[in-house]
Protein backbone atom coordinates (compact mmCIF):
# COMPACT_ATOMS: atom_id res chain seq x y z
CA UNK A 1 0.00 0.00 0.00
CA UNK A 2 1.35 3.42 -0.93
CA UNK A 3 1.92 6.31 0.92
CA UNK A 4 -1.13 8.17 -0.61
CA UNK A 5 -3.19 5.69 -0.71
CA UNK A 6 -2.76 5.03 2.84
CA UNK A 7 -3.39 8.94 3.07
CA UNK A 8 -6.29 8.90 1.05
CA UNK A 9 -8.13 5.85 3.15
CA UNK A 10 -7.20 7.70 6.43
CA UNK A 11 -9.16 10.74 5.16
CA UNK A 12 -11.50 9.25 3.56
CA UNK A 13 -12.52 7.18 7.00
CA UNK A 14 -12.20 10.94 8.63
CA UNK A 15 -15.10 12.19 6.89
CA UNK A 16 -17.15 8.68 6.87
CA UNK A 17 -16.88 9.11 10.46
CA UNK A 18 -17.85 12.65 10.80
CA UNK A 19 -21.98 12.30 11.04
CA UNK A 20 -23.57 15.19 13.16
CA UNK A 21 -26.79 12.72 13.15
CA UNK A 22 -25.18 9.99 14.86
CA UNK A 23 -23.76 12.54 17.61
CA UNK A 24 -26.99 13.93 18.03
CA UNK A 25 -28.70 10.53 18.12
CA UNK A 26 -26.36 9.29 20.45
CA UNK A 27 -26.50 11.92 22.85
CA UNK A 28 -30.09 11.99 23.29
CA UNK A 29 -30.15 8.09 23.52
CA UNK A 30 -28.35 9.13 25.95
CA UNK A 31 -29.54 11.24 27.67
CA UNK A 32 -32.99 9.89 27.64
CA UNK A 33 -31.37 6.52 29.03
CA UNK A 34 -32.70 4.69 26.25
CA UNK A 35 -30.68 2.41 24.57
CA UNK A 36 -30.41 1.90 20.55
CA UNK A 37 -32.46 -2.07 21.13
CA UNK A 38 -35.64 -0.10 23.00
CA UNK A 39 -35.28 2.64 20.06
CA UNK A 40 -35.61 0.19 17.29
CA UNK A 41 -38.85 -1.45 19.39
CA UNK A 42 -40.34 2.34 19.30
CA UNK A 43 -39.82 3.05 16.01
CA UNK A 44 -40.64 -0.32 14.57
CA UNK A 45 -36.81 -1.33 12.89
CA UNK A 46 -34.50 -4.04 13.65
CA UNK A 47 -31.64 -3.07 15.95
CA UNK A 48 -29.41 -4.00 13.31
CA UNK A 49 -30.79 -0.82 11.53
CA UNK A 50 -29.74 1.37 14.17
CA UNK A 51 -26.68 -0.30 14.81
CA UNK A 52 -26.07 0.18 11.17
CA UNK A 53 -27.17 4.17 11.26
CA UNK A 54 -24.92 4.48 14.27
CA UNK A 55 -21.61 2.39 12.32
CA UNK A 56 -22.47 4.80 9.15
CA UNK A 57 -23.18 1.75 6.83
CA UNK A 58 -27.16 2.77 6.15
CA UNK A 59 -28.15 6.15 6.57
CA UNK A 60 -31.66 6.55 7.68
CA UNK A 61 -34.38 8.41 5.50
CA UNK A 62 -36.07 11.85 6.48
CA UNK A 63 -39.21 10.47 7.88
CA UNK A 64 -37.55 7.80 10.59
CA UNK A 65 -35.39 10.85 12.12
CA UNK A 66 -39.22 12.47 12.58
CA UNK A 67 -40.18 9.58 14.08
CA UNK A 68 -36.86 8.92 16.45
CA UNK A 69 -37.70 12.22 17.30
CA UNK A 70 -41.34 11.63 18.61
CA UNK A 71 -40.11 8.29 20.25
CA UNK A 72 -37.85 9.62 22.31
CA UNK A 73 -40.24 12.87 22.99
CA UNK A 74 -37.74 15.69 22.13
CA UNK A 75 -39.01 18.78 22.57
CA UNK A 76 -38.97 21.19 19.57
CA UNK A 77 -35.35 22.56 19.86
CA UNK A 78 -33.65 19.37 19.76
CA UNK A 79 -35.58 17.75 17.37
CA UNK A 80 -34.53 20.65 15.20
CA UNK A 81 -30.96 20.07 15.84
CA UNK A 82 -30.91 15.81 14.87
CA UNK A 83 -33.24 16.58 11.60
CA UNK A 84 -30.68 19.68 10.84
CA UNK A 85 -27.77 17.01 11.79
CA UNK A 86 -29.25 14.59 9.73
CA UNK A 87 -29.17 17.37 6.72
CA UNK A 88 -25.41 18.31 7.18
CA UNK A 89 -24.76 14.02 7.50
CA UNK A 90 -26.75 13.25 4.23
CA UNK A 91 -25.24 16.57 2.60
CA UNK A 92 -21.68 15.37 3.48
CA UNK A 93 -22.86 11.53 2.27
CA UNK A 94 -23.62 13.18 -0.95
CA UNK A 95 -20.17 14.53 -1.46
CA UNK A 96 -18.81 11.77 -0.43
CA UNK A 97 -19.74 9.47 -3.49
CA UNK A 98 -17.62 11.33 -5.72
CA UNK A 99 -14.45 11.12 -3.42
CA UNK A 100 -15.20 7.24 -3.31
CA UNK A 101 -15.65 6.85 -6.79
CA UNK A 102 -12.01 8.76 -7.04
CA UNK A 103 -10.26 6.31 -4.31
CA UNK A 104 -11.81 3.21 -6.53
CA UNK A 105 -10.18 4.69 -9.69
CA UNK A 106 -7.43 4.94 -7.70
CA UNK A 107 -7.09 8.44 -7.40
CA UNK A 108 -5.66 8.91 -4.21
CA UNK A 109 -4.51 12.22 -5.43
CA UNK A 110 -7.77 14.16 -5.57
CA UNK A 111 -8.94 12.43 -2.22
CA UNK A 112 -5.58 13.97 -0.73
CA UNK A 113 -6.19 16.96 -2.09
CA UNK A 114 -9.45 17.44 -1.11
CA UNK A 115 -8.64 16.70 2.06
CA UNK A 116 -5.88 19.37 2.30
CA UNK A 117 -7.97 22.46 0.67
CA UNK A 118 -10.73 21.44 3.32
CA UNK A 119 -8.62 21.23 6.27
CA UNK A 120 -5.29 21.73 6.83
CA UNK A 121 -5.59 26.02 6.41
CA UNK A 122 -8.05 25.64 9.06
CA UNK A 123 -5.49 24.01 11.23
CA UNK A 124 -5.63 25.78 13.84
CA UNK A 125 -9.13 27.02 13.71
CA UNK A 126 -11.61 25.79 16.35
CA UNK A 127 -15.86 26.26 16.17
CA UNK A 128 -15.43 28.50 18.99
CA UNK B 1 -10.53 21.55 -22.10
CA UNK B 2 -7.86 19.71 -21.13
CA UNK B 3 -7.87 16.98 -18.85
CA UNK B 4 -6.09 18.90 -15.93
CA UNK B 5 -8.86 21.15 -16.87
CA UNK B 6 -11.38 18.86 -16.16
CA UNK B 7 -9.91 17.15 -13.15
CA UNK B 8 -9.36 20.77 -11.54
CA UNK B 9 -13.05 21.53 -12.27
CA UNK B 10 -13.96 18.25 -10.67
CA UNK B 11 -12.08 18.82 -7.85
CA UNK B 12 -13.27 22.04 -7.30
CA UNK B 13 -16.86 20.85 -7.23
CA UNK B 14 -16.02 18.28 -4.66
CA UNK B 15 -14.39 20.97 -2.20
CA UNK B 16 -17.19 22.89 -2.71
CA UNK B 17 -20.39 20.30 -1.88
CA UNK B 18 -18.07 20.08 1.17
CA UNK B 19 -17.79 23.24 2.15
CA UNK B 20 -21.41 23.72 1.46
CA UNK B 21 -21.39 20.74 4.12
CA UNK B 22 -19.54 22.38 6.83
CA UNK B 23 -20.78 25.83 6.25
CA UNK B 24 -23.84 23.90 7.57
CA UNK B 25 -22.85 22.52 9.94
CA UNK B 26 -21.44 25.34 11.48
CA UNK B 27 -24.68 27.30 10.82
CA UNK B 28 -25.89 24.55 13.34
CA UNK B 29 -23.43 25.19 15.89
CA UNK B 30 -24.09 28.40 16.10
CA UNK B 31 -27.83 27.58 16.25
CA UNK B 32 -27.14 25.34 19.30
CA UNK B 33 -25.11 27.45 21.26
CA UNK B 34 -27.85 30.32 20.71
CA UNK B 35 -30.55 27.99 21.65
CA UNK B 36 -28.85 27.69 24.55
CA UNK B 37 -27.95 23.47 23.19
CA UNK B 38 -24.81 23.40 25.30
CA UNK B 39 -24.42 19.72 25.10
CA UNK B 40 -25.50 19.54 21.32
CA UNK B 41 -23.04 22.58 20.86
CA UNK B 42 -20.41 20.70 23.21
CA UNK B 43 -20.82 17.01 21.37
CA UNK B 44 -20.34 18.54 17.56
CA UNK B 45 -17.48 20.67 18.28
CA UNK B 46 -15.44 18.07 19.26
CA UNK B 47 -16.50 15.71 16.54
CA UNK B 48 -15.21 18.33 14.13
CA UNK B 49 -12.25 18.66 16.06
CA UNK B 50 -11.48 15.45 16.14
CA UNK B 51 -12.12 15.74 12.01
CA UNK B 52 -9.55 18.19 11.61
CA UNK B 53 -7.53 16.60 13.86
CA UNK B 54 -7.54 13.47 12.03
CA UNK B 55 -7.00 14.78 8.87
CA UNK B 56 -4.44 17.18 9.68
CA UNK B 57 -1.99 14.61 10.55
CA UNK B 58 1.13 15.42 8.39
CA UNK B 59 1.69 11.59 6.52
CA UNK B 60 5.49 10.48 5.91
CA UNK B 61 5.80 7.42 4.76
CA UNK B 62 6.32 4.64 6.73
CA UNK B 63 9.83 3.45 7.04
CA UNK B 64 11.12 0.25 5.26
CA UNK B 65 12.86 -2.58 7.13
CA UNK B 66 16.21 -1.67 5.70
CA UNK B 67 16.12 2.06 6.39
CA UNK B 68 15.18 1.58 9.98
CA UNK B 69 17.19 2.86 12.54
CA UNK B 70 18.58 1.40 15.57
CA UNK B 71 16.83 3.65 17.78
CA UNK B 72 13.47 3.05 15.92
CA UNK B 73 14.37 -1.12 16.21
CA UNK B 74 14.43 -0.10 19.56
CA UNK B 75 11.18 1.88 20.13
CA UNK B 76 9.94 -1.41 19.31
CA UNK B 77 10.54 -2.80 22.23
CA UNK B 78 9.46 -0.62 24.73
CA UNK B 79 6.51 -0.72 26.65
CA UNK B 80 6.47 1.94 29.07
CA UNK B 81 6.84 5.48 27.70
CA UNK B 82 6.83 8.74 29.35
CA UNK B 83 6.78 12.64 27.62
CA UNK B 84 8.54 14.95 30.24
CA UNK B 85 7.54 18.13 30.53
CA UNK B 86 10.50 20.57 30.73
CA UNK B 87 8.93 24.02 30.78
CA UNK B 88 5.32 24.64 31.32
CA UNK B 89 5.71 28.48 31.89
CA UNK B 90 1.62 28.41 33.27
CA UNK B 91 -1.70 27.03 32.85
CA UNK B 92 -2.44 29.82 31.12
CA UNK B 93 0.25 30.06 28.43
CA UNK B 94 0.33 26.42 27.35
CA UNK B 95 -1.41 27.17 24.27
CA UNK B 96 2.01 28.92 23.32
CA UNK B 97 4.59 27.40 25.51
CA UNK B 98 6.88 25.28 23.32
CA UNK B 99 8.76 22.42 25.35
CA UNK B 100 12.35 22.62 24.89
CA UNK B 101 14.87 20.63 23.61
CA UNK B 102 18.36 20.46 22.05
CA UNK B 103 16.88 18.00 19.06
CA UNK B 104 18.01 18.52 15.86
CA UNK B 105 14.97 20.14 13.86
CA UNK B 106 15.40 18.59 10.62
CA UNK B 107 15.03 15.34 12.53
CA UNK B 108 11.80 15.87 13.69
CA UNK B 109 9.28 13.37 13.43
CA UNK B 110 5.75 13.36 14.09
CA UNK B 111 3.80 11.15 16.77
CA UNK B 112 0.30 11.08 17.45
CA UNK B 113 -0.54 10.46 21.03
CA UNK B 114 -4.06 10.03 22.23
CA UNK B 115 -4.62 10.90 26.30
CA UNK B 116 -7.42 9.14 26.73
CA UNK B 117 -11.16 10.38 26.62
CA UNK B 118 -10.88 14.02 25.93
CA UNK B 119 -7.18 14.58 24.85
CA UNK B 120 -5.73 14.06 21.39
CA UNK B 121 -2.98 15.73 20.42
CA UNK B 122 0.57 15.67 18.54
CA UNK B 123 3.72 16.89 19.42
CA UNK B 124 6.98 16.96 17.22
CA UNK B 125 9.12 14.89 18.56
CA UNK B 126 13.40 15.29 18.33
CA UNK B 127 14.65 12.13 16.64
CA UNK B 128 17.06 12.35 19.52
CA UNK B 129 15.31 9.77 22.11
CA UNK B 130 17.39 9.15 25.41
CA UNK B 131 16.68 5.94 27.39
CA UNK B 132 16.91 6.34 31.01
CA UNK B 133 18.07 3.04 32.76
CA UNK B 134 17.82 0.81 34.55
CA UNK B 135 13.43 0.95 34.83
CA UNK B 136 12.84 0.77 31.05
CA UNK B 137 11.70 4.60 30.71
CA UNK B 138 12.04 6.15 27.30
CA UNK B 139 11.99 9.98 27.58
CA UNK B 140 10.84 11.67 24.10
CA UNK B 141 12.66 14.84 24.01
CA UNK B 142 9.36 17.05 22.58
CA UNK B 143 10.42 19.89 21.10
CA UNK B 144 7.10 21.76 20.12
CA UNK B 145 3.69 21.26 21.01
CA UNK B 146 1.24 22.11 17.81
CA UNK B 147 -1.60 21.11 18.58
CA UNK B 148 -4.05 23.67 19.67
CA UNK B 149 -5.96 21.89 22.16
CA UNK B 150 -2.73 21.42 24.55
CA UNK B 151 -4.32 23.05 26.86
CA UNK B 152 -6.80 19.90 28.01
CA UNK B 153 -3.33 18.04 28.63
CA UNK B 154 -1.40 17.92 31.66
CA UNK B 155 1.79 16.72 31.63
CA UNK B 156 3.70 16.62 35.07
CA UNK B 157 7.50 15.74 35.40
CA UNK B 158 9.39 12.54 34.62
CA UNK B 159 10.10 11.19 37.95
CA UNK B 160 9.72 7.79 38.20
CA UNK B 161 6.20 7.14 40.11
CA UNK B 162 7.02 5.72 43.79
CA UNK B 163 5.41 3.06 45.85
CA UNK B 164 2.72 4.60 47.16
CA UNK B 165 1.56 6.16 43.36
CA UNK B 166 1.80 2.51 42.12
CA UNK B 167 -0.68 1.44 44.49
CA UNK B 168 -3.22 4.48 44.41
CA UNK B 169 -3.16 3.49 40.24
CA UNK B 170 -4.68 0.19 38.72
CA UNK B 171 -4.47 1.66 35.06
CA UNK B 172 -0.14 0.33 34.23
CA UNK B 173 0.31 -2.82 33.94
CA UNK B 174 3.24 -2.43 36.27
CA UNK B 175 0.92 -1.88 38.80
CA UNK B 176 -0.70 -4.47 37.82
CA UNK B 177 1.85 -6.53 37.77
CA UNK B 178 2.54 -5.34 41.58
CA UNK B 179 -1.17 -5.98 42.93
CA UNK B 180 -0.98 -9.67 41.50
CA UNK B 181 2.29 -10.16 43.10
CA UNK B 182 0.97 -8.80 46.58
CA UNK B 183 -2.41 -10.75 46.45
CA UNK B 184 -0.48 -14.01 45.57
CA UNK B 185 1.95 -13.48 48.73
CA UNK B 186 -1.51 -12.68 50.77
CA UNK B 187 -2.59 -15.93 49.45
CA UNK B 188 -0.19 -18.25 50.81
CA UNK B 189 -0.54 -16.51 54.19
CA UNK B 190 -4.20 -17.02 54.00
CA UNK B 191 -3.99 -20.77 53.01
CA UNK B 192 -1.17 -21.36 55.91
CA UNK B 193 -4.30 -19.78 58.31
CA UNK B 194 -6.62 -22.41 56.86
CA UNK B 195 -4.34 -25.28 57.50
CA UNK B 196 -3.95 -23.96 60.70
CA UNK B 197 -7.74 -23.85 61.31
CA UNK B 198 -8.63 -27.17 59.76
CA UNK B 199 -5.95 -28.45 62.68
CA UNK B 200 -7.86 -26.55 65.23
CA UNK B 201 -11.40 -27.83 63.57
CA UNK B 202 -9.70 -31.31 64.60
CA UNK B 203 -8.68 -30.66 67.57
CA UNK B 204 -12.35 -29.32 68.62
CA UNK B 205 -13.98 -32.59 67.51
CA UNK B 206 -11.36 -34.22 69.85
CA UNK B 207 -12.78 -31.75 72.48
CA UNK B 208 -16.23 -33.11 71.83
CA UNK B 209 -15.44 -36.17 72.63
CA UNK B 210 -13.82 -35.61 75.43
CA UNK B 211 -16.55 -33.07 76.72
CA UNK B 212 -18.96 -36.09 76.61
CA UNK B 213 -17.01 -38.05 79.12
CA UNK B 214 -16.31 -34.82 80.91
CA UNK B 215 -17.30 -35.11 84.57
CA UNK B 216 -18.27 -31.41 85.27
CA UNK B 217 -20.77 -29.08 83.95
CA UNK B 218 -17.87 -26.09 83.64
CA UNK B 219 -15.64 -28.55 81.28
CA UNK B 220 -18.21 -29.38 79.10
CA UNK B 221 -19.26 -25.60 78.71
CA UNK B 222 -16.11 -24.72 78.35
CA UNK B 223 -15.64 -27.50 75.18
CA UNK B 224 -18.78 -25.80 73.73
CA UNK B 225 -17.38 -22.20 73.46
CA UNK B 226 -13.93 -23.33 72.16
CA UNK B 227 -15.68 -25.40 69.29
CA UNK B 228 -17.78 -22.33 68.21
CA UNK B 229 -14.62 -20.13 68.64
CA UNK B 230 -12.79 -22.41 66.01
CA UNK B 231 -15.51 -23.08 63.76
CA UNK B 232 -16.37 -19.16 63.56
CA UNK B 233 -12.50 -18.64 63.10
CA UNK B 234 -12.45 -21.31 60.22
CA UNK B 235 -15.30 -19.94 58.15
CA UNK B 236 -14.03 -16.30 58.31
CA UNK B 237 -10.57 -17.28 57.16
CA UNK B 238 -12.42 -19.24 54.36
CA UNK B 239 -13.86 -16.40 53.16
CA UNK B 240 -10.87 -14.31 53.54
CA UNK B 241 -9.00 -16.78 51.25
CA UNK B 242 -11.99 -17.56 49.09
CA UNK B 243 -12.26 -13.48 48.20
CA UNK B 244 -8.78 -13.00 47.79
CA UNK B 245 -8.64 -15.76 45.04
CA UNK B 246 -11.32 -13.80 43.35
CA UNK B 247 -9.88 -10.92 43.45
CA UNK B 248 -6.13 -12.19 42.57
CA UNK B 249 -8.15 -13.86 39.17
CA UNK B 250 -9.84 -10.67 38.24
CA UNK B 251 -6.40 -8.58 38.33
CA UNK B 252 -4.56 -11.29 36.27
CA UNK B 253 -7.32 -11.10 33.49
CA UNK B 254 -7.37 -7.29 33.53
CA UNK B 255 -3.36 -7.26 33.27
CA UNK B 256 -3.43 -9.89 30.34
CA UNK B 257 -6.10 -7.83 28.62
CA UNK B 258 -3.66 -4.55 28.95
CA UNK B 259 -0.81 -6.75 27.26
CA UNK B 260 -2.89 -8.27 24.29
CA UNK B 261 -3.68 -4.65 23.46
CA UNK B 262 0.04 -3.97 23.11
CA UNK B 263 -0.45 -0.17 24.84
CA UNK B 264 2.25 1.16 26.39
CA UNK B 265 1.27 2.90 29.69
CA UNK B 266 2.83 5.55 31.55
CA UNK B 267 2.01 6.90 35.09
CA UNK B 268 2.88 10.22 35.93
CA UNK B 269 4.37 10.42 39.66
CA UNK B 270 1.40 12.00 40.82
CA UNK B 271 -1.26 9.30 39.36
CA UNK B 272 -2.93 12.22 37.34
CA UNK B 273 -1.85 11.63 33.76
CA UNK B 274 -1.67 8.54 31.90
CA UNK B 275 -0.22 8.51 28.80
CA UNK B 276 -1.55 5.92 26.35
CA UNK B 277 0.77 5.64 23.32
CA UNK B 278 -0.46 2.42 21.20
CA UNK B 279 2.86 1.05 20.00
CA UNK B 280 2.42 0.80 16.48
CA UNK B 281 2.19 4.70 16.70
CA UNK B 282 5.58 4.76 17.89
CA UNK B 283 6.12 4.65 14.23
CA UNK B 284 4.10 6.56 12.88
Amino acid sequence: MSSEEVKATSILSALKNFNPFVDMLDLYLNNEGISPARLAEMIHVTPSTISQWRSGVRFPKADMVYHIAVALSLPFDKGEALIKGWEVANTIRVSLAYLEEAFRNEDYRTVISVGERLFLHKKNVQTN
Amino acid sequence: MSSSANRNDKLDGIVAAFEQAFSEFHEMVTHCKDSSLDDEARVLTSSYDSLVTKISIPWDPPPSPNSMSSTAVWQEEVDVISVPSRKFASDDDVNTVLLNSSGDQQARRRLHIDLGEIQTADFDLAQDILRTPPDDKLTFLVNSVTEQKIDRIIIQNDSIPTENDQEKDLSGEYNIDKKVASLRKKLKGNFLILVFSILFLLASIGLIAYSDSASTITLRLLSLVAIMSVVTLSISFTSIVFLSWVRGKMLSEQMNEIKEAKTSVRLANDARTVVLLPRELVHA
